[in-house]
């Protein structure tokens, strides 16, 4: 199947691998853009969840 | 004995097998004619089939013995009632239909056609691959043969275009001319085939007495015993007569006699031969012959645990100029690998043609991973391409069923690599990084960049601690983030940020702490800073909800003691960073995989004398 680009038959076959990065690439950076993430760190921010009066640990 | 069609002139008596030849003038003689005892080939009279959407029926054939080779030209009828012939042998086959040429080549371009000469005919640039004396034919069934001399030559031309005509010649100096169209037999959906079991010819071996059989005689012209190693060539078309004594010590990796399939084609391994080339070099490898009876002659080529798949080709491309270094194939580019002549140093079984007496063959390969030309120059055989494919040791020991084949070593001459034109990579790699900036680029304007507060603060005189506390801001969007910038005028001095950011729904906090410093000054006569008098904070994946922040700024009380700062917050911001990890991510991978595949070419083409990595 020359759509399979894993198949040898495919013309698209020897960049493959090539494909396959820029595709998870683009889903990664697509991913950080779209939940307005930011790759590989930040300013460290930290998480706290308000309990409520009279919680206690 | 009925002719079925005006213009056949031999016809084999189904009853008593003698023939009956039709003269030009249509008076009809016995002839005392050749004819073919033992039929094994899969086509036969009344097989039927389609060409160029024509359906045509098998007449019968005339079977051409040459110096080395053995050739069938089956008669072939059309719906139509034209004739042709199906012309078939090891593997090749070819739709031969009577043409014409404008100018006739004269007597003196005759005599130069030779093996690999040129000539123009019809202003065509023609290349003679083959020039071949045909000693004596036989038949069967009912045939169309333009002249019943008992000999004739053949030319086979191939034009830089791809066409191929073949020239007959019966009359000296008088040539009939056929265009040659070859076909994959699969392509032709032969029908009413004949199934015959391969009896071949048995001898015995003079040397150790015993018997060897040659299932695809008279195909085979050489032959080895499979005992003790002993040579054997065919002479007049009769008999196999021995070429050299038994000398084997060779042990192949696959037995004679193996079978399974490749490729989709089911095969039996019917011989093995150890080669050495004839130069310096005297690189050996090893090769065995594979048959199917309706597929023909196919090979296995071993050198260094890599095995290459070959297959005799009749549409190969031209090569009008020896000394190329390239040919071209449909938009293939294939470069000279290797150039060598060869010597058969160790056989066993049989063999097409006679490869016993090559060592005046000029072999040629041209490389285009997976695949390889091999052009065989031969001045008695001709030149003969085959096409070769790589093939994976796993792939073949699964094929064959076999429990052990040699380990790699090194780059093989057609091993994928993965290699891409570096010119062609460079344009896939840029177009990539195109990509990724456009989908950037467009998800950027989508982002709201909203300012939601821009507030300098000072600091009161004695305290080194300020904070204050923003409006609530609502934000929008399910999943986004907040930038918040800092800019104080430090100097040798630190500002430190303290940022919360508290869902005032849910009561989630978020914080985050920046600093901010600047430091500068002369070191061994020379002036140094570090730091900057900016800084960001990012809150990302914040969900939506209102929110309001908390700012607190502290101060250095000991150096310059800064009486202000600018903060500023901007929500849903496009990051740039976001762009750039992938885009250099994806550089360095693509400049990474063109580095290892020019390693890997480079250790490939070590193997070879027309290598351009040599330095």
């Amino acid at each position: 199947m020359k759509i399979n680009i894993f198949k040898p038959e495919s013309t698209l076959y020897p960049l493959r691998w090539i494909i396959v990065w820029i595709v998870f690439l683009s889903a990664f950076m697509l991913y950080h853009d779209l939940t307005g993430g930011r790759m590989f760190g930040g300013s460290k921010q930290e998480q706290w969840q308000s309990k409520g009066a009279g919680y206690h640990k | 004995m009925p002719f079925t069609h005006g213009a056949t002139n031999l016809v084999q008596c189904t009853g008593c097998g003698s023939v009956i030849y039709r003269k030009p003038d249509n008076t009809v003689i016995n002839k005392p004619q050749l004819t073919i005892p033992s039929k094994v080939e899969v086509i036969q009279p009344g097989t039927t089939g389609t060409w160029e959407n024509k359906s045509f029926t098998v007449l019968g054939r005339f079977r051409a013995w040459f110096e080395e080779a053995v050739f069938n030209y089956w008669t072939i009828r059309f719906d139509n009632d034209e004739l042709g012939w199906l012309a078939e042998g090891y593997g090749l086959y070819s739709v031969v239909m009577a043409a014409t040429l404008k100018s006739e080549p004269s007597n003196s371009e005759i005599r130069q056609m030779k093996v690999g000469s040129t000539c123009d005919l019809d202003d065509t640039h023609f290349v003679v691959e083959k020039k071949q004396n045909c000693y004596k034919w036989d038949i069967e069934g009912e045939l169309f043969i333009p002249q019943v001399q008992s000999s004739f030559r053949v030319f086979e031309l191939t034009a830089e275009s791809g066409k191929h005509i073949t020239l007959f010649e019966f009359d000296k100096y008088d040539l009939l001319v056929y265009a040659t169209f070859y076909v994959a037999p699969e392509s032709l959906a032969l029908q009413n085939l004949r199934r015959e079991e391969l009896t071949g010819k048995t001898f015995t071996c003079t040397d150790c007495k015993e018997p060897i059989t040659v299932k695809t005689f008279p195909y085979a012209q050489s032959c080895a015993c499979k005992s003790c190693g002993s040579w054997y060539t065919m002479e007049n078309g009769m008999d196999y007569k021995k070429s050299r004594k038994a000398k084997t010590s060779a042990i192949p990796n696959i037995t004679i006699g193996t079978t399974g399939t490749i490729r989709g084609i089911d095969y039996e391994v019917i011989g093995f031969t150890k080669k050495e080339e004839i130069n310096e070099y005297h690189s050996k490898w090893m090769e065995y012959t594979l048959y199917n009876p309706f597929e023909g002659y196919a090979f296995l080529s071993e050198y260094d645990g890599h095995w290459i798949y070959l297959r005799e080709e009749g549409d190969s491309p031209p090569l009008l100029d020896e000394q190329s270094k390239e040919i071209i194939q449909g938009k293939e580019e294939f470069e000279l690998f290797n150039s060598y002549n060869y010597k058969v140093i160790d056989a066993r079984g049989e063999f097409p043609y006679n490869i016993f007496n090559n060592e005046e063959t000029k072999v040629k390969e041209y490389i285009n991973p997976p695949q390889v030309w091999i052009r065989d120059k031969d001045n008695k055989e001709g030149i003969k391409w085959f096409l070769g494919h790589h093939i994976a040791p796993k792939e073949l020991k699964k094929a064959l069923n076999l429990t052990h084949v040699p380990w790699r070593v090194g780059v093989g001459a057609v091993q994928p690599t993965g290699y891409i034109n570096p010119w062609y990579l460079l344009r896939v790699g840029l177009a990539g990084i195109l990509l990724l900036m456009l989908m950037h680029t467009l998800i950027g304007f989508t982002k709201k960049e909203r300012l939601l507060f821009d507030n300098t603060v000072h600091f009161p005189d004695s305290a080194n601690q300020v904070s204050f506390v923003t409006n609530k801001f609502k934000f929008e969007k399910r999943s986004s983030n907040v930038r918040i910038d800092v800019d104080a005028p430090v100097s040798n001095s630190w500002l430190e940020l303290g940022v919360s950011m508290v869902n005032t729904e849910t009561g989630k906090e978020y914080t985050a702490e920046k600093g901010v410093e600047y430091y500068s000054g002369y070191s061994e006569g020379e002036y140094w800073t570090e730091g900057s008098t900016s800084s960001s904070i990012y809150f990302t994946r914040i969900p939506a909800g209102t929110y309001l922040f908390q700012i607190q700024g502290t101060r250095d009380n000991l150096g310059y003691v800064v009486p202000e700062f600018k903060v500023e917050a901007l929500y849903d911001v496009p990051i740039r960073k976001n762009l750039w990890i992938p885009v250099i991510f994806f550089a360095v991978l693509v400049g990474g995989r063109f580095a290892l595949f020019s390693y890997r070419e480079n250790s490939r083409w070590s193997n070879s004398p027309f290598s351009n990595y040599h330095s």
